[in-house]
């Protein structure tokens, strides 16, 4: 099942991914630099404008979860992953050629000289942009775990749930109040260990609503305002938690799911601007690609041009917001218009 | 795919919005029956926005159970989608 609001959604998610890098990479280069960090109410006030963005890959890889039941289900195995082998085209050449301008640029800028296996390393495990691979394996995994959810929704669910949590502790030892044996390491997988620890649950969830939406949807529309209400109090708690440097990794684990069990009962005319968000949504692949690098280059610009304005955050991380954003999606506009549309899915996806 | 009257088909109407707006060609270059998903030509975001579109363009509207690929996985099956729509909107 796929709702009206995804696209709506997805515009969302690529926003709050651009304000959290902002504000993160703002504040790297002010410790780049010899800035002392912020301190205090300011502190606060960017953990708590930070930690909206915690959701921005969860409701990615949901969607993307509900995406691969409309395009496999009930259809034959090699079918469905000639299907799925398409879709990777425009998810993969894309993250190649940004991850590689990515690392020019951090290598031009200085910050980044790493020795040739370092890079190689980097584009399997997915730096800088970590959820890809962990998408590229879902979708591979997609047509098979379509069938399995099928059969076994909620049994699926809890076994990767419980498995998620399991990797969170032998990533992060400790994250749960218990350390694990050191042999437990090796029931983790190589490069995807850290992203699965994080967000294993919602490409699975994405599937288990893809299928069984209908029967989903009406009890959590009778639940909406507990939903509501928890992940408030899961939001305001890991804000908490970070402002008072206590261990948050276990409710970083838990605060999204019930944000994106809400974010299913939502009605698209229920979100302001809708249309707007769903501009940026359809661009949220390139976006997400670009951004990184657009805010670095923003910020070394700021360095030569303006280096008195970097301890201003309320302007400068704005301004990067607005920017990154926008630059990017005006770019992608006009290579639709331009010869340049042809190659326009294998650059931007 | 030939058109006899002033007034472009459905399927015409579709196809000159797909070539424009999602393939970014100035023609829809396949069949009809072309399945959007095996081609690899439309996405979950064009899928979108083809909703969006035919809401807009002929006033219908459309529910979440009917956005699955019976209904929106070929040009052929979008028109027929719509033309049911409008004629048991007509009904009402």
């Amino acid at each position: 099942m796929i709702n009206r609001q995804f696209a709506t959604l997805r515009g969302l998610a690529i926003i709050l991914v651009v304000f959290d890098h902002a504000i993160d990479m703002s504040l790297t280069e002010f410790g780049r630099v010899g800035l002392s960090p912020p301190s205090g109410f300011a502190r606060g006030l960017l953990i708590a404008l930070q930690q909206p963005g915690t959701i921005a890959v969860p409701i990615f890889l949901f969607l993307s979860g509900c995406f691969i039941v409309y395009a496999v289900n009930g259809r034959e195995i090699p079918i469905a992953y000639r299907i799925v082998a398409t879709s990777l085209r425009y998810v993969i050449v894309p993250y190649l050629v940004w991850s590689l301008i990515f690392y020019v640029v951090a290598y031009l800028l200085q910050y980044q000289r790493l020795p040739l296996l370092e890079y190689v390393k980097g584009l399997l495990v997915g730096y800088p942009f970590n959820f890809v691979p962990l998408l590229i394996f879902f979708y591979m995994l997609g047509p098979l775990l379509v069938l399995a959810v099928r059969r076994h929704p909620w049994l699926m669910l809890a076994a990767v749930l419980g498995y998620q949590v399991f990797l969170l502790n032998v990533v992060s030892p400790g994250a749960l109040g218990v350390v694990f044996p050191s042999w437990t390491w090796w029931l983790s997988p190589p490069i995807l260990r850290s992203t699965l620890a994080k967000w294993a649950i919602y490409f699975p969830l994405g599937v288990v609503y893809g299928l069984h939406g209908e029967v989903i949807l009406d009890p959590l529309r009778r639940i909406w305002l507990p939903l509501a209400a928890s992940g408030i109090v899961l939001y305001g708690l890991r804000v908490a938690a970070l402002i008072q440097d206590w261990d948050a990794r276990a409710l970083g684990l838990a605060s999204p799911i019930p944000l994106i069990l809400l974010c299913i009962v939502i009605k698209r005319e229920s979100i302001p601007l809708a249309s707007r968000f769903e501009q940026y949504g359809r661009r949220s692949y390139g976006l997400y690609l670009t951004n990184l690098i657009v805010i670095s280059l923003l910020l070394a610009g700021i360095q030569v041009a303006a280096p008195w304005l970097l301890p201003h955050l309320i302007v400068v991380i704005p301004v990067l917001f607005l920017v990154t954003i926008n630059i990017p999606f005006w770019i992608m506009t006009l290579a639709d218009r331009s010869p340049a549309r042809l190659i326009q899915r294998y650059v931007f996806g | 795919m030939t058109e006899t009257h002033d007034t472009p088909s459905i399927e015409q109407q579709l196809r000159n919005y797909i070539a424009e707006k999602i393939l970014l060609t100035d023609r829809f270059p396949y069949p009809d029956e072309m399945s959007f998903l095996e081609s690899g030509n439309i996405d979950s975001l064009n899928l979108m926005e083809i909703v969006l579109h035919i809401e807009q363009v002929y006033h219908i509207t459309v529910a979440d159970h009917e956005i699955v690929p019976d209904n929106f996985d070929s040009v052929s099956k979008i028109a027929d989608f719509i033309r049911r729509k409008m004629s048991h909107t007509s009904a009402i």
